[in-house]
């Protein structure tokens, strides 16, 4: 596969260049000598000054600003770039004939300051090309008073916004701080797909108004962007620094306006505004919790899977996690009889012989084959039911919304063997007609993705300790972000293709593919007038096939104002 | 407290052996019982809801120490307390109810409790990875609960016939 900066398959198919070291500090010496470029001016009034920066954690730190953009730290003197937001000094710099880097944030007025160190290799990063960090805050040391108690710190204060930025380059990028620790960011310029990523990510509050932002690009190209933010002006300036998918090193400051695009619910207690994140145990330095699903997901061949599904298959047999606060199946589509015609796919016959059992032909073809199915009956007429296709090559499962009242029915049809990881989970959406005794026929009428959860998020309390909220962020995009329990922080985050087709007013179907993370497909039929969905889960893994039951009540998190960033088609996903 | 949950299962109740620990009325011949005013079978009464409370809460007390609870439980009893179950603690402002049959041989009683579970995320699915990922792959949590026991009268004495937790909705 060719380079791409911007690739055009998906961040999480892309294969990143394993940079070496080696690699990485002949790329960063120019940079080194030069300092970052920038659009907007960058300025020189530093020249003479030294800066002696006191941390709580890697002693005192030296910069002396020279002529130009020269900066002297550890004895080596490279090129630097500054820009201030209102009177917060965002200074960075390479250092030379190294693989290290550095960005501080020095508030002016009461000469506190944030100090990033930024290095290449060595860990903890797994992937030598994923910048590392680690925060230090402290103050400027300066004249004979006594140095201030007072520190910048993590901070929960900007969980819950979402902004779309507009940088001085022309890019242009819609962001979500749904997490404490994460970020979920979508490219609307330089990516083509519509889709939403998560990396981790640090919030830092310096003022009541004034926040530092910096989110590594982890798992993907391994770039760090971060950026101060005024949440009063909504503008920002930042910096972006490290390897895009060309290999190609990326080291330019910016300068950006936001539109405010909302505030979602916070879930901490009230009153709690910690943000530390949860500790982890002789930890190295900069290292913090970073999602890597593919790294631990089963990855098996066709041949596995074919083993383990003939071995090992559960359909609705065991306690599901995620439906622990559940309500219970309906049995009301035992004795009755169907068809579904899917526009462009399979007409499927169902003869519902009990609440758990039912019959299904494909096509007409071949005998009936009888399968385990569970149904819930979401409102009143509206089912959500699912089954597997025992003998289809691919172990498929169709995972139907079926409206006997419209006599409209849509299907999340799942299968294996997709061409990544053979038990990874994929999906299409088919669309098509219910017929069938006391049935009405909708002629042409289908059901149609909607928009109508674009930008919403919810919670879903699974079951005592298990909960979730997922943030709809773009027309094909589902993310997922895990909750502590005891305290309400919303922390670790991730996300994949997703779908939503609206069934009645405040009725939804959605899905979304865990791909590259755990092959999960999972779907849910949300009703909002109760506030709770019922849903199924498919997936493929060393310990079996599955499909499982989804339910949870819902909180409503709130709904940011995106759909003037999607085209029509952006519904549309590539592989 | 215990830092290990309780075992709930069956068949740790029921060991072998030793059954009743509860005072036991003893059966009086019903021919006596007829004889007298009536107050030596209200006396029987009393002293079976009083047996019965205390091996209600012999039983609780054992369960929260982790104590082997299966002396109080009939050869052919039953016990499902749920997963993960820590401790079980009476609501106090909830009065407990007793019954007891006509012919005194069983009884029944229900106890308005909060519970103390701790739940182990050890599956597969994401959410329990991620969970686990956060370190948060054990979460110890409270509800409340109604302690639902069947007694039965032995020769021994009183047994725990059945005992069951019904939580959530279906506990009021």
């Amino acid at each position: 596969m060719a380079l791409e900066a911007y690739p055009s398959v998906p961040l999480f198919r892309y294969p990143y260049t394993q940079l070496t070291e080696a690699q990485i500090q002949a790329k960063l010496a120019p940079a080194a000598e030069a300092g970052p470029t920038s659009r907007s001016p960058l300025e020189r009034d530093l020249a003479g000054t030294t800066l002696r920066i006191v941390t709580d954690g890697a002693g005192t730190l030296t910069w002396q600003f020279g002529e130009g953009n020269r900066v002297t730290f550890d004895g080596a003197t490279g090129g630097y770039g500054a820009l201030t937001l209102d009177h917060v000094t965002l200074i960075t710099h390479v250092v030379p004939s190294s693989t290290r880097a550095w960005a501080i944030a020095w508030d002016r007025h009461n000469n506190l300051a944030t100090v990033f160190e930024l290095w290449w290799g060595g860990g903890p990063a797994p992937h030598t090309r994923e910048i590392n960090r680690a925060v230090w805050h402290g103050y400027v040391q300066g004249g004979d008073g006594d140095p201030p108690a007072e520190r910048h710190a993590p901070t929960v204060r900007m969980e819950g916004r979402a902004y779309a930025w507009t940088e001085d380059t022309g890019l242009r990028t819609i962001e979500y701080y749904c997490s404490y620790t994460y970020t979920h960011w979508v490219e609307l310029d330089r990516l083509k797909d519509n889709r939403g990523y998560s990396a981790p990510a640090d919030y830092i509050q310096l003022t009541e108004d004034l926040y530092l932002f910096a989110r590594v690009e982890a798992e993907f190209s391994g770039l760090l962007h971060m950026y101060l933010v005024d949440s009063n002006r909504l503008q920002s300036a930042g910096v972006r620094l490290g390897f895009n998918g060309a290999d190609e090193l990326e080291y330019y400051m910016f300068r950006g306006t936001a539109e405010w695009l909302g505030q979602n619910a916070r879930f901490e207690k009230l009153g709690d505004f910690s943000a530390e994140p949860i500790p982890i145990e002789n930890a190295k330095k900069g290292e913090r919790r970073i999602y890597r699903p593919v790294a631990t997901m089963d990855k098996m061949t066709p041949e596995e899977v074919n083993a383990v599904v003939a071995e090992n298959t559960h359909v609705f047999d065991r306690p599901s996690p995620m439906a622990g606060n559940g309500t219970p199946p309906s049995g009301a589509l035992a004795t009755r009889s169907f068809a579904v015609e899917y526009d462009g796919g399979p007409r499927m016959e169902y003869r519902f012989v009990s609440a758990d059992q039912l019959q299904w032909r494909k096509d007409g073809r071949g005998d009936w084959r009888q399968a385990k199915y569970n149904a819930w009956e979401v409102m009143p007429g509206a089912f959500i039911f699912g089954h597997l296709l025992q003998g289809e090559p691919n172990h498929d499962c169709h995972i139907v919304v079926a409206d006997l009242d419209a006599g409209l029915a849509t299907n999340f049809h799942g299968f294996l063997n997709t061409p990544y990881f053979a038990n990874e989970a994929g999906a299409e959406t088919l669309f098509g007609k219910i017929v069938g005794q006391g049935i009405p026929d909708p002629g042409n009428r289908r059901h149609q993705r909607t928009r109508d959860l674009l930008g919403r998020a919810f919670t879903w309390e699974y079951a005592p300790g298990l909960n979730s909220m997922h943030l709809y962020s773009t027309p094909n995009t589902t993310s997922w972000i895990i909750p502590n329990a005891e305290t309400g922080h919303f922390g670790t985050e991730w996300s994949g293709t997703g779908d939503f087709v609206k069934i009645r007013d405040q009725l939804y179907f959605a899905r979304w593919c865990e791909e590259a993370c755990n092959g999960t497909l999972g779907t849910l039929l949300l009703n909002m007038r109760t506030m709770h969905d019922a849903g199924i889960g498919y997936h493929c893994g060393k310990n079996g096939l599955s499909l499982s039951a989804v339910g949870a009540p819902a909180r409503h998190a709130g709904k940011f104002d995106v759909d003037r960033f999607f085209g029509p088609d952006a519904w549309r996903t590539r592989p | 407290m215990s830092e290990t949950p309780i075992s709930t299962d069956r068949r740790a109740f029921l060991k072998a052996g030793s059954l009743v620990a509860a005072p036991l009325a003893m059966a009086a011949p019903a021919a006596a019982l007829a004889a007298d005013d009536g107050s030596r079978a209200k006396l029987a009464r009393l002293e079976d809801e009083r047996a019965i409370e205390a091996l209600q809460r012999k039983f609780v007390r054992h369960l929260n120490g982790a104590g082997d609870c299966s002396e109080f439980i009939a050869p052919s009893g039953s016990v499902e307390l749920g997963e993960g179950l820590r401790a079980i603690a009476e609501d106090l402002r909830h009065e407990p109810s007793f019954a007891l049959s006509e012919d005194g041989l069983t009884a029944t009683a229900r106890c308005a409790c909060r519970v103390e579970r701790e739940i182990a995320w050890t599956g597969d699915t994401t959410i329990e990875r991620m969970a686990r990922f956060e370190g948060l792959g054990r979460h110890r949590h409270q509800e409340r609960a109604v302690l639902a026991m069947d007694f039965v009268k032995a020769r021994e004495g009183w047994q725990i016939a059945h005992v069951r937790l019904v939580s959530g909705a279906a506990a009021t």
